[in-house]
């Protein structure tokens, strides 16, 4: 691995993808009932807005570096391909200064990305587009709405159920694990769209690993099956009760899933039916309308946007039209 | 006293012992197959991937983990084994159909190579479900590792388009998943779906006529010259006959194609020479009315002469 690739492979795009294509099933079952929550999560969109959204606007506005087509227009690049892939609004993003490799985002109504330098100089062109890609995951699945809802619910249904005293608090205990199994599932999505967008499972990884030990002195010499293995070592640690009462304690209050569990998904879900069908066009859509095209010779409406020539007379097709510019929020 | 085993090599003696392990897999996986459902692969290990790897496969696995696990052509066997490993289970062993298996890998599980005798299995299933092993032993191993290449080639078999309205592409190998007139990814026009039963029949027909037009003249030539050369022989005879002297044959139709005239050659050269004194104790032409009732006369003659008795037919 290093630092010197370039973008160069042809990618598939996935004009009107919905996010339950690609949803982690344990997170599709959270977000379906969250959605079926009615007038909420306009509420909320809302107050986002009004509250949270435009006081971080501002503090990043005045204290990170905003990405545009003049100012690291590299980056505004990778940004606008990946956007562009998973057929996701374009949100803002901004850099800061920080030794941590970390990236974050926020917002409901309108999203912003930011990522830290330490994580920009750490990862290659691929993999940036691929941590970019998990944001976006993130983006498209609304899981922002959806987990400040679940918080707000339970944050309501643990204040009526403190007054039970001791059955009220391991209520409140239990309600919380359940979120946060989720919250962890739901990355195990983001994940996903961050293949979907890098369509290579090694530079996903090998992101994810530079996060967990990346060594600028180190890039070369990084191998990600071993660290794919040790997934399966961290399982062996169950087979004694004490080993597995650590393991749950440490991840118990964690948001993100340990990972090694999240490199093997990846590569699981890389060999899976689900993942090559929608390589090859065929995925549940938002926009059934999107990338939809004619054939010049026969007029026939062509949906899938892999084909190459039209399946009916044989004619070359044009290219899938990706819209950029108008798509920006 | 010694034993004969005192002087076995450690790794024979491994050996050995795993080659009596395999034995008795094999032996108990034979019980659950079905009839003409045949075992291509299997191997001994224990069932790992942690609290939720062992409540995939059952509450059973907590107590019972180690497993056979066997591959046959319809497919994949997991049979539960007593903790002392030598009889199965009374559990109720699991299975998965191998169209619902996407991938079985094996890996090295000891990133230090200090002991190349630990390997893991995953099962990957179709929906979204994982299974793993943990193998113990060399043996374990190398059986997982076969087991794997036999599924890697079956998997083709298994994962190629069955649906009534999948096919393959034969230009660029694409699966298309819809009724198409042209292939969507390389443009050629795909040809009218044969049956497949009836596409396997023709192509597995024994004994089946010449397919190429170069192969069918090559066989006409070669029976039109054996022809040639039979009645060549036969004029060669009845010239022989007639004139009581042997006849050199023309090298253009003895040397017909994998035919070895038997008449005069070389040996006889030398009585070729001799023609005009044999020539005097021909037959006077003038005798013979009909060539074809003396031809006929001759084969007679011969004919009779033959030991075995045997007829000669033109």
């Amino acid at each position: 691995m290093s630092n010197t690739e370039t973008i160069s492979k042809e990618r598939i795009y996935f004009p009107g993808i919905a996010s339950s294509a690609f949803e982690h099933p344990l997170d599709r079952a959270a977000l379906e009932a969250l959605r079926r929550t009615p007038g909420l999560d306009r509420l909320l969109k809302m107050l986002s807005d009004w509250g949270m959204e435009r006081f971080l606007r501002a503090a990043y506005t005045g204290d990170a570096l905003r990405v545009s087509p003049r100012q690291c227009s590299r980056l505004y690049r990778d940004l606008r391909e990946a956007c562009a892939v998973l057929d996701v609004t374009e949100p803002e993003l901004y850099i800061t200064q920080n030794p941590h490799p970390h990236i974050s985002f926020f917002g409901m109504h309108r999203h912003t990305i930011v990522i830290t330098t330490a994580m920009v100089d750490l990862l290659s062109e691929e993999e940036r587009l691929a941590v970019i890609g998990r944001e976006l995951g993130h983006i498209k699945a609304e899981h922002m709405l959806y987990r400040t809802m679940a918080l707000l619910i339970a944050e309501i249904l643990a204040n009526t159920s403190r007054t039970i005293l001791l059955p009220g608090m391991i209520l409140t205990e239990a309600m919380l694990y359940a979120l946060l199994v989720w919250f962890r599932r739901s990355e195990l999505t983001a994940d996903r769209a961050g293949l979907l967008i890098a369509q290579d499972g090694n530079i996903c990884v090998g992101a994810l690993l530079k996060g967990v030990a990346g060594s600028q002195k180190l890039m070369d010499d990084l191998n990600i099956e071993e660290f794919v293995k040790q997934a399966d070592v961290l399982d062996d640690l169950e087979e004694d009760i004490l080993s597995l009462y650590y393991k749950f304690s440490l991840v118990r209050w964690q948001t993100h899933p340990f990972p090694t569990y999240r490199a093997r998904e990846i590569k699981e879900w890389e060999k899976s039916e689900i993942y090559q069908k929608i390589l090859r066009g065929e995925y549940a859509r938002e926009n059934t309308e999107a990338g939809k095209r004619v054939c010049t010779a026969c007029a026939a409406t062509i949906s899938n946007t892999t084909f190459r020539f039209c399946p009916e007379c044989g004619a070359p097709l044009d290219p899938v039209h990706v819209q950029h510019d108008i798509r920006r929020n | 006293m010694t034993h004969a085993t005192d002087h076995l090599d450690p790794s024979e003696a491994r050996r050995r012992a795993y080659r009596e392990q395999q034995a008795e897999i094999y032996q108990q996986l034979q019980t659950l197959l079905e009839p003409g459902e045949n075992l291509l692969g299997f191997t001994r290990g224990r069932i790992a991937g942690g609290f939720q790897g062992k409540l995939f496969i059952g509450i059973e696995s907590f107590f019972v983990p180690y497993v056979n696990v066997g591959l046959t052509d319809k497919r994949l066997i997991l049979q539960h084994l007593t903790r002392e490993l030598d009889k199965p289970s009374r559990n109720q062993p699991h299975s998965f159909p191998l169209p619902e298996v996407i991938n079985i890998a094996f890996t090295e599980a000891d990133a230090f190579h200090e002991i190349d005798e630990l390997g893991r299995l995953s099962v990957q299933l179709l929906d979204e479900q994982s299974c793993r092993l943990r193998l113990d032993g060399a043996g374990a191993c190398d059986d997982a590792k076969e087991l794997v290449e036999v599924f890697n080639s079956l998997s083709t078999r298994h994962h190629t388009p069955q649906s009534p309205t999948q096919q393959l592409c034969k230009e660029c190998q694409k699966v298309i998943d819809q009724p198409v007139k042209f292939c969507p990814y390389c443009g050629i026009k795909l040809a009218v779906e044969q049956p497949l039963q009836e596409a396997a029949t023709s192509e597995e027909t024994p004994d089946k006529p010449s397919e190429t037009f170069t192969e069918a003249v090559v066989e006409t030539a070669i029976e039109v010259a054996v022809v040639v050369e039979t009645v060549a022989e036969v004029v060669v005879e009845v010239v022989e006959a007639i004139v009581e002297v042997p006849v050199e044959v023309p090298e253009t139709v003895a040397e017909t194609p994998e035919v070895v005239v038997e008449t005069a050659q070389a040996e006889e050269a030398p009585h070729a020479e001799e023609t005009p004194q044999a020539a005097e104790s021909a037959p006077n032409p003038n005798d013979i009315t009909s060539w074809d009732a003396y031809a006929q006369k001759v084969i007679a003659e011969q004919n009779a002469l033959r030991p075995e008795g045997g007829e000669r037919t033109i």
